[in-house]
């Protein structure tokens, strides 16, 4: 595989001349030998042409912190899951947008690929903005955990979608995880078991499953022992059943 | 010949060395395998700094560019 793209620049040239201000060298004679990272950074640039080993050694150096060269697959994959997720997240379909993400991962993780290359750069941009927003979601929710009983269902509900929506980035793993130790533990296991129950009926996609979860609702609306549970589950209940639905019909 | 092109012919032949160097087949630094490569690399230089700077942006290989007069 090439691992250089090799260029000749005259020194003579209006390019040279912008070239020389992005990539400062060391000397003022020609030749000169520039290594140029993909995302433009300076590895090389020093006057004289190198002897021996020197060559193949600077260029082995240069190599190593050049990062991943993509074959021309991973560059349309990675391009491709990019757009994928772009669109997906304009429509409001977050728990797709991020599978789509997911599927360079056999290239690297996304937020972690180490590639200077554009395609590299972007899907690693895309989710590493998702991931910081999140991130502030979360401290958000973490803020509320600390109020009344409405309060903290209601956090625990947005965690719970987060982590169903949001749950395939990696990146995001340690602050899931990390909500979920101290916040939904023994001194809220009742009330985050409950709102799984929730978060499971406004989620069920198909008729069996909706059927379990309006079964589940009303029991919990009999037998919870918190009345904010009683309360949204009754209008979750409500939602499914408004869309035509009811225990008998299923 | 006189000093100036004595010095131009050296510096040529500099030139002229490290591209045969380092686009040698057996330097395995620019070997090809077309089929795996990302966008419309070429083991000889890239035609323009532009489209250089595209394959190198589209693929993450790092430019190596040699500047000096053009004869």
């Amino acid at each position: 595989m090439a691992q250089f793209v090799p260029v000749k620049l005259d020194v003579a040239s209006d390019e040279y001349a912008q070239w020389r201000q992005d990539h400062p060298s060391e000397g003022n004679t020609i030749p000169k030998l520039f290594i140029v990272r993909a995302d433009g950074e300076t590895l090389y640039g020093r006057s004289g042409s190198l002897k021996g080993q020197d060559l193949p050694n600077m260029l082995t150096r240069a190599l190593q912190n050049s990062g991943r060269i993509l074959n021309a697959k991973e560059a349309s994959l990675l391009t491709k899951a990019a757009d994928e997720f772009t669109n997906l997240k304009q429509e409001n379909q977050v728990e797709k947008a991020i599978k789509a993400l997911g599927r360079v991962r056999k290239i690297g993780e996304p937020g972690k690929i180490p590639s200077y290359s554009q395609p590299a750069s972007r899907v690693n941009q895309l989710a590493i903005e998702t991931a910081t927003n999140v991130k502030t979601e979360l401290d958000t929710l973490a803020a509320k955990m600390d109020g009344e009983n409405s309060d903290k269902l209601n956090a625990i509900m947005e965690y719970l979608r987060i982590k169903r929506e949001y749950g395939a980035l990696k990146l995001l793993k340690p602050e899931l995880a990390s909500f979920q130790k101290i916040h939904t533990g023994k001194a809220n296991s009742q009330l985050t078991r409950e709102a799984k129950i929730i978060d499971a009926a406004k989620t069920a996609d198909s008729k069996s499953k909706r059927a379990r979860a309006l079964s589940r609702l009303n029991d919990l609306i009999t037998k919870s022992e918190i009345e904010e549970i009683k309360v949204l589950s009754t209008q979750v209940k409500d939602g499914l059943t408004g869309e035509g639905e009811s225990l008998d019909d299923l | 010949m006189n000093q100036h092109s004595k010095r131009l012919s050296s510096i040529n032949a500099s030139w002229l060395a490290i591209l045969v160097m380092v686009l040698s087949p057996t330097s395995g630094l620019f070997a090809q395998d077309e089929s795996k490569e990302a966008s419309t690399s070429k083991s000889s230089a890239a035609s323009s700094l532009e489209a250089a700077k595209q394959i190198s942006a589209a693929s993450g290989r790092p430019i190596f560019a040699i500047a000096g007069r053009s004869t």
